[in-house]
């Protein structure tokens, strides 16, 4: 158990974090609505409530498909941009889907390959891009729900203004849509973006996601 | 996939979108709050009729009437004829159509309350005109 719990930290301690800052976004968000709600003179929520309303379903997955997002553009931008020096980055000469001997497929697999690596064919191309498509489907079910949770929500606020409510296709246009959708995407690609270009000339002594501390700033690849 | 587990995952997609809309089961009970204001309304009946309305709406129909909400909602002289036509319902406020009266509605821990009666439209996007309302 000790061991396990040593060999996962790194995906246990997200976990936790997460699990507390969603908790904790949630009553937040459920104070912030209610006191909203109170001071136009509507009804409040009870937390139960809060938990399965649009608004709280579009506040969460509008942070969730940019997270995913972001992640999903790295993964792809990185088989064929380079940062010279950055560790997050290939060396010049690495660019695009390598070949099979550096991506241990065809020939080269060995006995510790996946199945789905060894077994070639439609199975292998499909594993080949296996993490950029659950990404993708990941980011592309968030924006859906982030879409209907923000059409609903944003209709409550429209009927409180006694304006008619929208349809989710005009939705898909309405500035509230694209708002909250580009304030969350500017931001990690702001975060991204700036990781690779720090990375070159500032160190984490100890972080696999920096180069050693010793390393030329002209290093390109190299992780700590 | 089997047809059972696909009726089951279909089936929780559905009540997902309709608890995330607002859709799930509060249509009636909008509708038939706003369909016993009007009733109140068309049978004279100014306390039924107010206890149906929102607080706010209630005290600021006091407020500019001068008179007590019973007598104020009468002489408001609301449209009170006809059924609903359609109720659309997001988390907790409804729009319900009448064939001369639109009314808005929100929800309170004790039910549908009417924020807002005798509304006509004025331009696209633009806020409906009310008689009463609350605010």
């Amino acid at each position: 158990m000790r061991r396990f719990l040593k060999l996962s930290s790194l995906s246990l301690f997200f976990g936790v974090i997460f699990l507390g800052a969603l908790v904790g976004q949630a009553v937040a968000g459920w104070k912030d609505f209610n006191s909203e709600q109170l001071a136009q003179g509507l009804g409040q929520l009870s937390l139960g409530h809060y938990l399965v309303s649009a608004d709280f379903a579009a506040d969460v997955t509008e942070n969730w498909q940019s997270e995913y997002l972001q992640f999903l553009l790295y993964i792809l931008a990185t088989v064929w941009f380079v940062q010279r020096g950055s560790p997050e980055s290939k060396k010049p000469d690495e660019v695009g889907l390598e070949s099979e001997r550096d991506q241990k497929l065809g020939r080269y697999v060995d006995e510790s390959s996946p199945s789905w690596a060894r077994a070639g064919g439609p199975r292998t191309a499909v594993f080949s891009w296996s993490l950029s498509i659950v990404m993708g489907l990941i980011f592309l079910a968030s924006w859906l729900v982030q879409s209907v949770g923000g059409w609903a929500s944003n209709n409550e606020t429209r009927l409180q203004q006694l304006q008619d409510p929208e349809s989710w296709r005009s939705y898909l246009v309405d500035p509230d849509f694209w708002s909250r959708t580009l304030q969350n995407w500017q931001s990690e690609f702001l975060a991204v973006g700036s990781m690779a270009v720090l990375s070159i000339y500032l160190r984490q002594r100890g972080s696999p996601e920096s180069k050693p501390v010793g390393a030329a700033h002209a290093s390109t690849g190299v992780e700590g | 996939m089997s047809g059972k587990r696909r009726r089951l995952w279909l089936a929780s997609a559905v009540a997902t979108v309709a608890t995330l809309t607002g859709c799930s089961g509060q249509q009636p009970a909008a509708a038939s709050v706003a369909t016993r204001f009007v009733q109140a309304l068309s049978s004279s009946d100014g306390a039924a009729a107010c206890d149906l309305l929102a607080p706010e709406t209630q005290s600021e129909l006091v407020q500019s009437a001068g008179k007590a909400c019973p007598t104020a909602v009468l002489e408001d002289k609301l449209p009170s004829e006809g059924a609903v036509r359609t109720t659309r319902t997001f988390g907790t406020m409804a729009q319900v159509r009448l064939p001369t009266d639109t009314l808005f509605l929100a929800r309170f821990k004790s039910g549908w309350k009417v924020m807002a009666a005798g509304c006509k439209p004025t331009k696209p996007e633009h806020p409906y005109d009310c008689r009463l309302q609350g605010g």
